[in-house]
């Protein structure tokens, strides 16, 4: 079995990256996004058409555990670029869902949250590294200190200093220039690949139940233009 | 993901009615569950596994 690491299919390349930027020219959205235009399948990416706003039977997600081919290689990348805290790293358990792999996890904690990312190792059977495929995972996001656009900014800046390169952004996703890329949710952000490209989103000020009526008013998303 | 008790109850009641494969705990044994508190993981149509984990009553 082939257990090299590989770009998943949905992962931007590095090429793509480069052209990111022109998601905030709306000519260029409407462009790519002319076969569904016609066809009548295009989303709509306003906030308020979605049905986000309903009670949910959970408050927030706790901890999120990501697939990694090598602990000593992801831990001081989610250190360095996030600035998250070593809690502590176990030895080989049984996996949670594969018979005869073992897990190794690592523990990795906010200020404000310990423990909310696990990096986890999977060895097969035979005691081979098998690294994430990544084709199932979209991205995660985290929320940045300060939860502002100057913060994200800032963040970008720094880690951009730092050696990472983002893959997106900073970019807003709605559709109000300068930064408006065409998405939902509101929010700024920025994107970087991690070691086994996993797409992680840094981001501030997400449209909530709370503020999205004083920012957007009592229009309905189809009376914005997108 | 947190909830509350109840809701916790009411989460595994519409695991088991959609016929959702669950199993009772965390799934790493590793992680970490603090006293009075319970979890359930559930795997989802593409198989990814969540875990919802009820706060202490």
């Amino acid at each position: 079995m082939d257990y090299a690491i590989k770009r998943p299919p949905q992962a931007l390349s590095p090429l793509m990256w480069r052209f990111g930027a022109l998601l905030k020219q709306r000519w260029f959205r409407n462009l790519i996004l002319l076969g569904p235009t016609l066809s009548g399948k295009r989303a709509s990416n306003k906030t308020e058409d979605y049905g986000v706003f309903k009670p949910s039977l959970v408050s927030h997600t706790e901890q999120l555990a990501l697939y990694v081919s090598d602990i000593s290689v992801s831990r001081p990348f989610y250190e360095k670029l996030l600035g998250l805290k070593h809690s502590r790293t176990t030895e080989p358990e049984t996996h949670p869902t594969r018979e005869g792999w073992t897990a190794r996890c690592c523990y990795l904690s906010a200020d404000d949250h310990d423990e909310c990312i696990v990096l986890v190792e999977q060895d097969d059977e035979a005691g081979r590294r098998v690294p994430p495929t990544g084709k199932s995972f979209f991205h995660f996001a985290m929320m940045v200190k300060g939860d502002s656009l100057a913060a994200v900014q800032a963040f970008a800046e720094a880690a951009r200093r730092d050696g990472f390169a983002t893959s997106y952004g900073v970019a807003r996703h709605n559709s109000e220039p300068p930064l408006g890329d065409g998405e939902s949710g509101g929010n700024v952000a920025c994107y970087f690949y991690d070691p086994d490209w996993n797409n992680i989103e840094v981001f501030a000020e997400m449209d909530t139940i709370d503020n999205y009526r004083e920012r957007y008013g009592d229009r309905k998303g189809s009376e914005r233009t997108g | 993901m947190k909830t509350s008790p109840e809701n916790f109850a009411k989460i595994a009641a519409n695991a088991s009615a959609m016929g959702a494969e669950t199993r009772a705990g965390r799934l790493l044994r590793s992680a970490k569950l603090a006293p009075g508190e319970q979890a359930l993981s559930v795997k989802d149509p593409d198989s990814h596994w969540f875990e919802i984990i009820s706060e202490a009553a």
